[in-house]
């Protein structure tokens, strides 16, 4: 229950920046999670926190008090890491009764709130074993318990379900969905997998070589990517991104790619936005194209199936257009490999971003 | 195939031979008799085996020859005082050399490395070399022939290398854990107690040994700084056996004696010890 507030914070480790003077507000009682690959800083923000590591350049707040100088076990947080970082010489109950033995909470209440944290996860039978007893989502489990056991203010989880396998993955997603709802806790949740991010956050940070990319929601971010960055980081498939110049030519507005183009002159916004001689990028998502074998309108795209995905109900289609693969999702599971195929697309959904800034246009 | 394998196992056979046989006649020397000992010719295992000399050393027979019992009791004395120096030298060198080494292992300061050099570069020194100034200092401030002045220089000389050899050994346990308890509500030093101190047990322990067996086997400085005083400890003692009226079979006793607490140690902590060399993640798990 607390708003924590990074201002213009920078964190060197030797010569590289790790996060570069970034300005963030996570809302009380919000599920914000930071997405980004390995390396963007994400975890270190998560550390700065947490006060394991101390920001070289501006302040945090929680709530509007600085807490720069508070050490970690003075902040009131709690932390998930990746590899859960359980005491391996404690069984499980020690291991979760250990914070609230720190704040010298009386014995009998370390008791009660341990057994009821232990059946609100479900893991009662685990208390009188030792870490290595246990399997990787039992120890999970150990170590979420650990963590929600003396009702912190914020809650952060440094890529909690990634030593899971994938069935477990997806049913601890909805359980940390759910406690979230239950405990009103502010969670910071760091993951490098977008569809956790977009499955679970009330709000979600893109990062990206220690700065924020883009702050939405999932439906923000996935429907209007501000920069190519973010627009490949989002979807499960990633989009198609081609590379065109936007042309006048006959009276036409073209967006001219190496192998086809795409008459936009009927489109007001893309018209009015870029100028002619302009390179940009076309983005495309797989989901908002359209397949089928014959032409059904002038500015349908002509490809050849370069390869077929089954995914069963659907599947990915890779269509060879000129020298560049379009990838898309089909539910016609009749398309085979080698055949000629017109691709469609949704005008209102298509991407366009400036090539040399990489910002998004449209 | 099998050429290769008999070589190897003469080569095994012959270094073992050739490292135990001074254990083994230490051994021998101690359960004959002095005129056995000196008989023409010798014999390799004793006609008539004795306890007489053990049995001398721990006060439990008397010689009518007071300078064989004042002997044996002077090599008593020198167990007592190995026994009670070792010990203090090991829990105080431990002790110091697991915080000093759980800093130097974990934390980035100012000026890291160039202060463990300077720790590490008093083990390069040859003892011999500084063993006069430190005879000075020791003569200026009254610590010669006491028990704590030994113990001050025993634990100069170990607490650099335990600190080494343990800060390899910290350095190896995962961060996340110790991160977990600054966040889990523990100061530096609690996490440092509650869990990194339980965590490197299997270090330590070995660190303990190492620190145990080296304070009882040092010679050097035991020699320099507590000769005929009544903090003298077992190797001095045993070297002063040679000057005086040469008792062959209690020299055997008092040698196989100052083997027995090294060899039971190791023997006990065998795992550990090893554990401390191969030290590695996957060690750590199998620790975890």
């Amino acid at each position: 229950m607390v708003k924590i507030f990074l201002e213009n914070v920078t964190k060197h480790f030797d010569d590289t920046v790790a996060v570069d003077d970034l300005t963030l507000e996570i809302r009380d009682k919000e599920f914000l999670v930071l997405l980004g690959p390995s390396g963007c800083g994400k975890t270190t923000v998560l550390n700065l926190i947490a006060g394991l590591e101390a920001p070289d350049k501006g302040h945090i707040y929680f709530d509007d008090e600085l807490v720069d100088q508070l050490p970690p076990d003075k902040r009131d947080v709690a932390m998930v890491f990746q590899s859960y970082a359980l005491y391996p010489h404690m069984n499980a109950y020690d291991n979760i009764a250990f914070p609230l033995k720190n704040k010298k909470f009386p014995k009998e209440e370390i008791r009660k709130r341990v057994l009821e944290t232990a059946s609100l996860l479900g893991i009662e039978h685990l208390l009188s074993r030792k870490p290595y007893q246990m399997s990787g989502g039992e120890r999970q489990r150990v170590a979420l318990a650990r963590a929600i056991v003396r009702e912190p203010k914020a809650f952060l989880l440094d890529e909690p379900l990634s030593n899971l396998d994938a069935r477990m993955r997806i049913s601890t997603r909805t359980e940390l969905k759910k406690l979230h709802e239950d405990l009103e806790i502010t969670f910071v949740y760091v993951t490098h997998d977008q569809l956790e991010a977009m499955t679970m956050g009330d709000r979600i940070v893109l990062m990206r070589y220690g700065t924020i990319q883009q702050i939405g929601t999932p439906n923000e971010v996935y429907n209007n990517p501000s920069n190519l960055f973010v627009a490949s980081f989002i979807g499960s498939n990633p989009m198609n991104l081609l590379e065109c110049v936007f042309v006048e030519q006959e009276g036409k507005k073209l967006l001219k790619a190496s192998s086809f183009d795409v008459d936009v002159s009927s489109y007001a916004d893309i018209c009015r936005t870029i100028e002619a001689g302009t390179e940009v990028v076309l983005g495309l998502r797989p989901e908002d194209l359209n397949v089928s074998k014959s032409r059904t309108s002038e500015n349908d795209i002509g490809g050849t199936i370069f390869a077929v995905e089954p995914l069963g109900n659907e599947a990915i289609i890779d269509v060879k257009v000129g020298d560049d693969i379009v990838k898309l999702s089909s539910s016609d599971l009749g398309l085979r490999k080698g055949e000629r195929v017109w691709i469609s697309m949704n005008y209102r959904k298509i991407h366009i971003f400036d090539k040399k800034s990489g910002k998004a246009i449209i | 195939m099998i050429i290769k394998k008999i070589a190897i196992y003469l080569l095994v056979i012959t270094v073992s031979i050739w490292s135990l046989f001074p254990i083994f006649w230490a051994f021998i020397m101690s359960i004959s008799t002095n005129v056995e000992l000196t008989s023409v010719p010798a014999h390799i295992i004793p006609e008539k085996p004795t306890s007489h000399f053990y049995k001398l050393i721990f006060g439990l027979v008397r010689e009518e020859l007071s300078v064989i019992s004042g002997q044996a009791e002077f090599i008593k004395r020198g167990l007592i005082n190995s026994a009670f120096v070792a010990f203090i030298t090991c829990i105080t060198t431990t002790l110091i050399a697991s915080l000093g080494g759980y800093v130097f292992g974990r934390y980035n300061f100012p000026g890291k490395t160039q202060s463990f050099f300077i720790i590490l570069m008093s083990r390069m020194i040859p003892a011999i070399s500084i063993i006069v100034p430190f005879y000075y200092i020791f003569w200026k401030y009254r610590l010669l022939g006491t028990y704590q002045g030994l113990i001050i220089a025993h634990m100069a000389a170990l607490i650099p290398l335990l600190m080494w050899v343990l800060m390899g050994f910290f350095s190896t346990l995962p961060i996340e854990t110790e991160r977990a308890a600054r966040v889990d509500g523990c100061g530096r030093l609690r996490a440092f107690r509650k869990v990194m101190l339980p965590m490197a047990a299997p270090g330590i322990a070995a660190a303990t040994i190492l620190a145990f067996t080296t304070s009882w086997n040092e010679f050097l400085f035991a020699f320099l700084l507590t000769t005929g005083s009544k903090a003298q400890t077992l190797p001095p003692s045993i070297a002063g056996l040679f000057t005086m009226v040469a008792q062959y079979a209690l020299l055997g006793a008092s040698c196989t004696l100052s083997m027995i607490p090294p060899i039971v140690l190791s023997t006990i902590f065998e795992r550990y010890i090893l554990r401390l060399r191969l030290v590695d993640p996957v060690t750590v798990r199998e620790f975890s």
